[in-house]
Formats: C-alpha cells, sequence, structure tokens
C-alpha cells in the first residue's frame, strides 16, 4: 500500500472510532471551569463519582448565602458557578463575583463591581464569569451591565492593566452613538488565547434601542481588536436585507444568552436575537441580517466564516435564546464536529460546525402574511426536517387547558376573542395567541451533550403569550408599540394550554429522534387533586455526567433532580429553599464530586433568596 | 329570633367593611387609581406641617442604596409632639410608637411591583426632579392620596419626554 493513502486511511478511521476521549479525566477535566462546563458548551462533565446507583445517597454538603438578595425588587440568580483548581466562582443576586473554597463554600474574596457606589439602573443578571489563565496569570472576566471587569482570580482584585484600572466601558468603541441608549450583557464572555470576546447590546424595542455588536478585546489591555456588526453597514455583507438606512437605526440583533468557542478551529459560535422592535418591522423591511442567526466568526479577526438565519424578519421575538452548543456526533460510523442552536420555537437546528451545512435537511416553507399596513413578513421560514420539534407549535383550540371547567372557561373567553393559528401568525390591532410563546419553547438555560451515548439533552416549556399591537402616538419615536402582551394563563395562574407544561428530552443524534421524553416537574397541590403528570415550566438548563446522569433543577416545584441519562427515570430529587432557576454544575474537589445549584427564587412570583446549595455522597 | 337592629347592624358593618376588603385582597397598591387616599393609622396632615416650615427632606431620607424614601422615626416626631398638642390621643399613639420601637405602619399610596427596580437618588439627585413631580402638591394635602397613576406608561412617557433611557433593563432586573 502506497505510504500516503495509508496515513490517509488511518485518519479517515480515526474520525471513525467511537467516544470523545481516549484517556482518563484530568483533575481539570473533572472540575468545571466555563461557564458551560467547557468552552464547547456541552455541559457534561467527567464526574463520575456520583452514580445512578448511588445518587440517591445525595445530600447537602455546605450552602452559602451571599446576603444580597431583596424582594423589592425581586432578584433572581441565574448565574452557574466556574471551578478551577479547587476555587468556585460565582456571581450573585445583585451581580457581585465571589469565589470560594470549592469543597467547603468558605469565602475567599468578594468583588463589588459597582466599587461602593450606587446603581443607576436595574442591576440585570450575570449568568456567570469567565477564568483565563496564562502561565501564572490567572484572571476572571466579569460583566456587569455595560461594563467589562479583568480581576485577579487569587485577590479579587481588578486588575489594573486591563482598561481603566480594571474596567473596560462597552457602551465605548461601539461604533454607535450611545447617548440615552442602554447597553447589557448578561452572559459570560468567550477567551481565546488573548482575546475577550464580547456579546451584549441594547434591547428590542420600541423605544430606540443599541444595536448587539460582537467584539473582541485584548484579553491584557482592553483594547478593541475587532468588531463584527450584528447589523451590516454599507459595503458589508447581509446590508441589502434592510430596507433604506433602517440597519443604522434597528437596535437588538444582539447575543445575549452567551457564545461558545471551537479553539482548535478559532471559530466562535454566538445566536442572535431579534431586531427592534421586535413585534414589528414595517421601518426594516428585508429578512434582516444578522437578526436570529446562527453566525460563525472567525475568533482572531471577528470576520464572518458563516451564518444561517433561523427566522428571516422576526416579528414574534423569536430570538436566539440559548447558547449553541459544540458536539462530536456519530451518524453511523460517522463523527461529524457539529454545533447545535435549540430556539423558543422548539426547533433544534443541526449544523455542520466547519460549514454551516445542516446535518438535516431544512425545508423553507410558507407563512401567511401579515395584516398590519406596512408590515412585509418574509414569504417563508425554515423548518428543519430533524430532530421533532420539542414542544406544540401554533395554537389549536383543541389545546384549551382541561385541568378544570373553570379554567377551560376562562382560557377559551381569553383566546376567542383573538387570531389564532400556525406558528408564525402574526399578530395586530385585536391581538393573536403566540405559541410557543416568548418563553418558549426553550430559553436561555442550556442543552448538555453526552459524546459516549451521542445524546443531546433539552428541557423545553409550553409557554403562550397573548400579544396585540396598534399604532403609537403622535410624536412617538416608532409607529406601533404594544397594545396588549401577556402570558395565557388560567385564573389560578397555571398555563393556559393543555398540560404537560414541561419536558427533559434526550435526542438521539444518530437518527435525528428522541431517544425518551419524560413529563418534568409538578405542581403538588395539583397532583393532590388528582390532576397529574402537568409538568412546569422551567428556568434553567441541565447538565449531564459520565457516569450516566442528568441533572436539572428550574422546575416550579423548588426540585432539583438528578435523571438517568440513558432512560429518563429520575433517581434522586431535592426541594430547594427557593425556586432553583439556574443551571447546576458539578466538578470533583478534595476527592469528592460535588452538584452545586443557586436557588435565587425572585421569578413567576416566587420569593427571593441569595443561596447556593452543594450537594454530595 | 334576633333583634332586627342588631341584624341591621351586623348587615351594615358587613355591607361597610366587605369591600375594602375584597378591594385589599384583589389589588395590589400599585395598581390604586389617581386619588387614592387610604385612612391611615394617624390622621397626619403634610398640609399642616408643610405649612409650618417643615420641607420634604426632614422627614424622609434615602435609604443607603438610594432606592425607597424612609418614614420619619417616630423619636423625630416627638421631638416637637413632646410640647405639641401631646393630649391627642393621635400623638399619644406616636408617643407609644417612640418608646416601644414598633412603628407606626402606615398604609401605603405609592408602591412598585416587585419587578420594578426604582431609585429615587437617581430622580431627586441626577434628574433633579422635585418630590411634586411624581407625589403632587403635598402641601395642599391634609390626607396623602395619590397624585399621578405612575404605571409603566406614565413612567416611559415622562421618561421620553425628558429623553431618559426607556429600555427594559433601565427598570426591569431580570431576564
Amino acid at each position: 500500500m502506497h505510504r500516503r493513502s495509508f496515513l490517509a486511511q488511518s485518519l479517515a478511521g480515526a474520525a471513525l472510532l467511537p467516544g470523545p476521549r481516549a484517556h482518563a479525566a484530568t483533575a481539570r477535566e473533572r472540575e468545571w471551569p466555563n461557564y458551560a462546563g467547557d468552552a464547547h458548551g456541552t455541559r457534561h462533565s467527567a464526574c463520575e463519582q456520583i452514580t445512578p446507583a448511588n445518587v440517591k445517597n445525595l445530600k447537602v454538603a455546605w450552602s452559602h448565602r451571599t446576603g444580597d438578595a431583596s424582594t423589592r425588587p425581586a432578584t433572581t440568580i441565574e448565574s452557574t458557578p466556574v471551578v478551577v483548581d479547587g476555587v468556585l466562582y460565582l456571581t450573585t443576586p445583585r451581580c457581585k463575583v465571589q469565589a470560594l473554597k470549592a469543597s467547603t463554600g468558605e469565602v475567599l474574596w468578594t468583588f463589588d463591581p459597582l466599587q461602593g457606589k450606587s446603581a443607576r439602573r436595574a442591576p440585570g443578571v450575570n449568568r456567570g464569569v469567565a477564568y483565563r489563565e496564562q502561565g501564572d496569570t490567572k484572571h476572571i472576566f466579569s460583566v456587569y451591565q455595560d461594563s467589562l471587569w479583568c480581576i485577579d482570580a487569587k485577590t479579587g482584585k481588578p486588575v489594573p492593566s486591563f482598561g481603566k484600572e480594571g474596567v473596560v466601558d462597552l457602551k465605548e468603541n461601539f461604533d454607535h452613538d450611545m447617548k440615552n441608549l442602554n447597553y447589557r450583557h448578561t452572559s459570560p464572555v468567550v477567551v481565546y488565547n488573548d482575546t475577550v470576546i464580547t456579546g451584549g447590546g441594547g434591547g428590542e424595542g420600541p423605544y430606540p434601542e443599541a444595536p448587539g455588536h460582537i467584539r473582541g478585546f485584548d484579553a491584557k489591555t482592553g483594547e478593541r481588536k475587532w468588531i463584527f456588526h450584528t447589523t451590516p453597514r454599507p459595503g458589508e455583507y447581509g446590508n441589502d436585507t434592510w430596507e433604506g438606512d433602517s440597519w443604522a437605526t434597528t437596535g437588538g440583533t444582539n447575543n445575549w444568552a452567551g457564545m461558545v468557542l471551537d479553539a482548535r478551529r478559532g471559530i466562535v459560535y454566538a445566536g442572535i436575537g431579534s431586531p427592534a422592535f421586535d413585534y414589528y418591522g414595517g421601518n426594516r423591511k428585508g429578512d434582516n441580517l444578522f437578526g436570529n442567526c446562527l453566525l460563525a466568526l472567525d475568533a482572531k479577526t471577528g470576520k464572518r466564516k458563516w451564518h444561517f438565519q433561523i427566522v428571516h424578519h422576526d416579528v414574534w421575538d423569536y430570538d436566539m435564546p440559548q447558547q449553541p452548543i459544540l458536539i462530536t456526533m456519530r451518524q453511523g460510523r460517522r463523527a461529524i464536529d457539529a454545533v447545535v442552536q435549540c430556539t423558543k420555537q422548539g426547533f433544534a437546528f443541526f449544523f455542520d460546525r466547519q460549514t454551516g451545512k445542516p446535518i438535516w435537511p431544512i425545508e423553507e416553507r410558507p407563512i401567511a402574511p401579515s395584516t398590519i399596513p406596512g408590515e412585509l413578513l418574509s414569504k417563508t421560514q425554515p423548518f428543519p426536517s430533524k430532530p421533532p420539534a420539542l414542544c406544540r407549535q401554533g395554537w389549536k383550540d383543541e389545546y384549551i387547558t382541561d385541568i378544570s371547567p373553570e379554567a377551560h372557561a376562562h382560557v377559551k373567553a381569553l383566546v376567542e376573542k383573538v387570531n389564532r393559528g400556525p406558528m408564525y401568525t402574526t399578530t395586530n390591532q385585536a391581538g393573536a395567541v403566540v405559541h410557543p410563546g416568548f418563553r418558549g419553547g426553550m430559553l436561555w438555560g442550556g442543552s448538555s451533550f453526552d459524546a459516549k451515548r451521542n445524546r443531546l439533552f433539552v428541557n423545553s416549556d409550553e409557554w403562550s403569550n397573548i400579544l396585540a399591537i396598534e399604532p403609537a402616538k403622535d410624536g412617538m419615536p416608532f409607529r406601533y408599540a404594544v397594545k396588549r402582551r401577556e402570558v395565557l394563563l388560567d385564573p389560578n395562574g397555571y398555563p393556559g394550554i393543555k398540560p404537560p407544561w414541561g419536558y427533559l428530552t434526550a435526542i438521539d443524534c444518530d437518527k435525528g429522534d428522541f431517544a425518551w421524553r419524560i413529563v418534568n416537574g409538578e405542581y403538588p397541590e395539583l397532583k393532590a387533586k388528582g390532576i397529574k403528570k402537568t409538568g412546569t415550566p422551567s428556568h434553567g438548563g441541565c447538565i449531564s455526567t459520565a457516569s450516566g446522569l442528568v441533572f436539572m433543577a428550574g422546575t416550579f416545584d423548588k426540585k432539583i433532580r438528578a435523571y438517568s441519562s440513558d432512560s429518563g427515570e429520575v433517581l434522586w430529587e431535592y426541594e430547594l429553599p427557593a425556586g432553583g432557576f439556574a443551571t447546576p454544575c458539578t466538578y470533583e474537589a478534595d476527592g469528592k464530586q460535588f452538584v452545586v445549584i443557586a436557588a435565587g427564587g425572585g421569578k413567576n412570583g416566587f420569593a427571593a433568596r441569595d443561596e447556593f446549595l452543594a450537594f454530595s455522597l | 329570633m334576633r333583634h332586627p337592629r342588631t341584624m341591621n347592624r351586623f348587615a351594615r358593618v358587613a355591607v361597610s367593611v366587605l369591600p375594602a376588603i375584597l378591594i385589599l385582597a384583589a389589588e395590589p397598591v400599585y395598581k390604586a387609581k389617581v386619588g387614592y387616599a387610604p385612612e391611615q393609622p394617624v390622621p397626619y396632615s403634610h398640609k399642616t406641617h408643610l405649612s409650618m416650615g417643615l420641607k420634604c427632606s426632614n422627614c424622609h431620607q434615602p435609604d443607603a442604596e438610594g432606592f425607597a424614601m424612609s418614614f420619619p422615626k417616630e423619636t423625630f416626631c416627638m421631638g416637637c409632639h413632646n410640647s405639641v398638642k401631646k393630649e391627642s390621643p393621635h400623638i399619644a399613639k406616636v408617643a407609644e410608637a417612640a418608646k416601644t420601637g414598633k412603628p407606626i405602619e402606615w398604609a401605603r399610596v405609592y408602591q412598585q411591583p416587585e419587578m420594578v427596580w426604582f431609585s429615587h437618588d437617581i430622580h431627586v439627585m441626577d434628574a433633579k426632579l422635585g418630590c411634586e413631580t411624581c407625589h403632587g402638591k403635598l402641601e395642599d394635602m391634609a390626607v396623602v392620596a395619590k397624585a399621578r397613576l405612575l404605571d409603566m406608561k406614565d413612567c416611559m412617557d415622562c421618561h421620553a419626554k425628558a429623553s431618559a433611557p426607556n429600555g427594559c433593563s433601565t427598570c426591569h432586573p431580570s431576564q
């Protein structure tokens, strides 16, 4: 056999080998060095001490109160800690950063981004920090609203050589006049060698908003290295998808749920949000790139590698609500480096992460035009052929809740007065049911990938909204305003759609089908009345471990659960002192495996709290 | 058989109290309409006190973070009322509160919902707004009544006129 041919065949064979890791897990791999476990966003841990056999013995090892929750205004915690070298770094309800000894919860230091001053606007959430290590340098990057802080991981002090005494003002160097505009960055930044990559930006209207340009900063000095305009300028690719100068005045189109990095390829992947105003686009006709896209950028230069627009000309607030996830999946004997984007619509789009080619065919299907004067929708929207949608899509009256005659009558009376139809039915002044609604489907919590099992674990909800818009009053800087925007609920506050209201699903990445799917969460008071298996909506995502477990909190029964990765069977559960509306993490410290979850409550009527709980055997 | 007059009295009390109970149970304070003037445990008159030269800031101070404005401590009130109108049963309540340290439970006229972040500090110190902008002419009020709706639309209209930020993240804490 010719030598070159032999080598080529050997390499090709290597690509067919199953399994993600050909070595025993290192100590760092058994920690949680990234917000989503690793830079790929897999939320999968190499830890194996806690197993399906012994998980029932989990108990609280330590808990930590941060001391800064409040009920008015209600704070919450969406933070997943990062754990490196035995130190756990978390963010608090008021977006401070704390370092704890990971095995005991002992506080090592606290960093307050307000530096003793009082806040000048609502603090927002901070889903976590990013860790960077180079030689002896160990830094934490944390964003508070519009300030990117570089903190010494050992001392908790700002690093003076970064930006201005440790901070970069993200409203500067944004290629946009930011006067009277807000900037917000709620998910961790991405670190790629000497570059810190930021998302964030403005909201989605109807008032004027900042755009969501993505930037790379020098990790040592804070100097801006590059910028990618998510609303492209004249001469830039995609500018012709905006009517006239609407690219210049449209805000939103930001990455708010976080990005992931393929360091080997040097590509950063970002899901982009809706252009503003996210319920009316008559003043921004066109497909509006790069709104609602999955974007692949060169992490060194910010140049676009490829993109896929998941919603053309969005007017349903269907922004990309979740960090993409980089997986190496297997189809037959073929290993594919893929990227997955989960969406509010309940879709999971799979792409080859190098080329952007869909793993399974995506069909452009026609949708009905809008009846709102001046609006011009895209004639089609993309529908992936696989896997199946993870929630109901569109509204049919057979979906009206049936948990009681009273609930049914109440919701029926609400929906009868408004438009109903397939997904992508637009609203008007009369109103329409939007299902899935603005919280999905899937949301920011994040999915998890187990390469050994070739399964993607995804939690999903069944939120519905009623939305109506109306012409704005004279003098307003926008044409249409929200007339009515509410969650569709029954008189007791339960979702107005027929149960189930929440699922945890394992997607078989070989077949593109569900390996298993369970109704997730319960309302004890409904169960007591014999209304079982309703599931509940959730805030927060799931993680998985090499030993064959999935962990998730987030459900409205305030429980954290362990599930079998193979079957979805619930193997352990614990009621938290407040809603666990965050994604857990797991790691090994001092020879013990811990699972940590924030119990911050503060949403959907749940009491706010400031506690992190760590469980171990 | 009960005496008809007793029955009528019970009925009268029920009819007069029930709507208030229903209203209080059904409607949070932030949904109250302009003019809402709940009965207070002590009939404090801003009209009287402001006419005597007191200023808002004499009694109301921002908390450490600048969010809420405090009610005056009863010991402060007794600074004058140890001698002024000390025979009044209402002042006796204030004196009792000052003595025990248990504050008077004033009925709220203004309260923002839990999902709203509001800072008095920013509006008073940064934007230089007078208290009357949101709370009306207290010097004319013997009983405090809600002067403005201060609902989301009211706040956003005012922000628009003042060119202040109106993005969701200005006032709403979480995603």
